[in-house]
Formats: C-alpha cells, sequence, structure tokens
C-alpha cells in the first residue's frame, strides 16, 4: 500500500498528515518530509496517524530521527495511532519519547 | 504434525519486488488469521524479513553477477490442537563460475616441461562462464492462529 504524506504548518507547530502504510519502501518519503523541516527549530511536530494502518521499523526509525533532530523541550505528537501501532511503539520504548492521543483535541 | 500448504512466490530478491511478495504474504496472513494484534505482529516480522533479505542480496550483488531470488511460502500447522501460521523463506542464489577447460592441443611441444605446465594452467583458467544455482540461508517465522 502506498503512503500519501501532507505537511501543514501552523503557528508552532507543523503537521504531518500520513495515510497508508509506513514500511520499508515508503518510510524514505516520510524521512526525506521530515528532513525538509527545520525539525532543530520545531517547537511541536504532530504526527497523523489516523489514516494509517502499519508502521514497520523503519517508520520508527523516521519518529527517532524526528525526535533527535527537534529542541530537547519540543514535542512530538503521535495522534490518532491504531491500538497496534501503539503496542509497537510501547513494546519498543518509543513511547517515551512522544506524546500519544487520540485526537488533535488533547493537545 | 498435519499442514496445510497455502501457497509460495519466488521472485528476484530486489525492491521492484518488494510490493508483490510483502502482498503475497499480507493477504495470507489476513485470511489466516482472524486476530487483528497476532495477524500485525506476523506481518511486522514478515515484512522485517523480507526487506532484510532483500537488503543483503542487494550489497551481496554489488559489482557482482549473481542471480539472487527469493522464495517464501506459507502454510498452516496443527501441533498440540493449536493451529499455526508458518512462513518460510529460502534464497537462492546462482553464480556464474568459470568452468575449467584447456586448450592444451594448441601448447607447442617445443617448450621446456615447466613451461607447458604454466601454459596448460593458464589454459585451464581460460574458461567460459555457467550458471550454478545454490540453496542458501532458510528462515522460519510462526504465529499461532488462535
Amino acid at each position: 500500500m502506498s503512503l500519501t504524506i501532507e505537511v501543514t504548518q501552523g503557528d508552532i507547530h507543523v503537521t504531518i498528515t500520513l495515510s497508508g502504510d509506513v514500511d520499508t519502501k515508503t518510510a524514505p518519503d516520510l524521512l526525506s518530509k521530515l528532513t525538509a523541516l527545520e525539525l532543530h527549530a520545531l517547537e511541536q511536530l504532530r504526527l497523523d496517524l489516523q489514516a494509517v494502518e502499519f508502521v514497520s521499523s523503519a517508520g520508527l526509525r523516521a519518529i527517532v530521527f524526528a525526535k533527535q533532530k527537534m529542541p530537547h523541550e519540543s514535542a512530538l505528537y503521535l495522534i490518532g495511532a491504531s491500538e497496534q501501532i501503539v503496542d509497537t511503539i510501547t513494546k519498543t520504548g518509543l513511547a517515551q519519547a512522544v506524546r500519544i492521543v487520540n485526537s488533535a483535541d488533547e493537545i | 504434525m498435519a499442514g496445510q500448504e497455502l501457497g509460495s512466490i519466488e521472485a528476484a530478491a530486489s525492491m521492484e519486488n518488494w510490493d508483490k511478495i510483502n502482498d503475497f504474504i499480507s493477504e495470507l496472513i489476513g485470511q489466516s488469521i482472524a486476530n487483528a494484534s497476532r495477524g500485525y505482529k506476523l506481518r511486522l516480522a514478515s515484512e522485517e524479513l523480507v526487506s532484510n533479505i532483500i537488503r543483503a542480496a542487494g550489497e551481496l550483488n554489488s559489482g557482482e553477477d549473481k542471480d539472487i531470488s527469493l522464495q517464501v511460502s506459507a502454510r498452516l500447522e496443527q501441533e498440540n490442537g493449536k493451529s499455526w501460521f508458518v512462513v518460510k523463506t529460502a534464497i537462492m542464489v546462482g553464480i556464474l563460475t568459470h568452468i575449467l577447460v584447456g586448450a592444451i592441443p594448441l601448447i607447442p611441444s617445443s617448450i621446456s616441461a615447466k613451461e607447458r605446465l604454466a601454459a596448460w594452467g593458464f589454459s585451464l583458467l581460460s574458461s567460459r562462464l555457467i550458471r550454478l544455482p545454490m540453496t542458501g540461508l532458510m528462515n522460519i517465522i510462526s504465529m499461532s492462529c488462535g
């Protein structure tokens, strides 16, 4: 399944809305979009995963990449991730580095 | 242990076939494992395995004339009253190998025995190529369907 990526610039945050699978084949596209952002100066990054069915280790690496490039006090939100994706993120320990919310209203 | 073959696929181990191979596994997982969490975990493991094999095949093949293909098969196994979904991968490597054929009749008889031996060895190395298929690594991953 392909991956659609939409980047929206807010006042203090950037929202990346994803649709499809984030896997070995599509994760480089996400990484490319993340690299194009000025992550080092970003207060808040929101990854909207409501329309994402699958995130492989390559997808997790892209999320880790973003978090590592962002300032220490910044926040990376994962919005609307499925139960399976949250389970993977929790088991890999990545949940300690990101904030998992069900919808953007919770931010 | 009773088993039921679900299908198999073989394709060149390259990113061009990544979708084809992963779609094949995902579809069978979707058909055979009702539990979404178990199916997702098996898909994670399968995707990782296939991606690693394709990546390794790319590195193995860099700069060399090898023909590497990936064979993936899936089956259902029954063990101790439980049903297991089993994914098996095998790597097939065809290597272009020098075959030793001589040009011994062309070696002049006037040269010394030592020179004849050297010329003989050289003629053996001046060879044509044949393809020798080899069976390589095999991986098996499984997940309970229950």
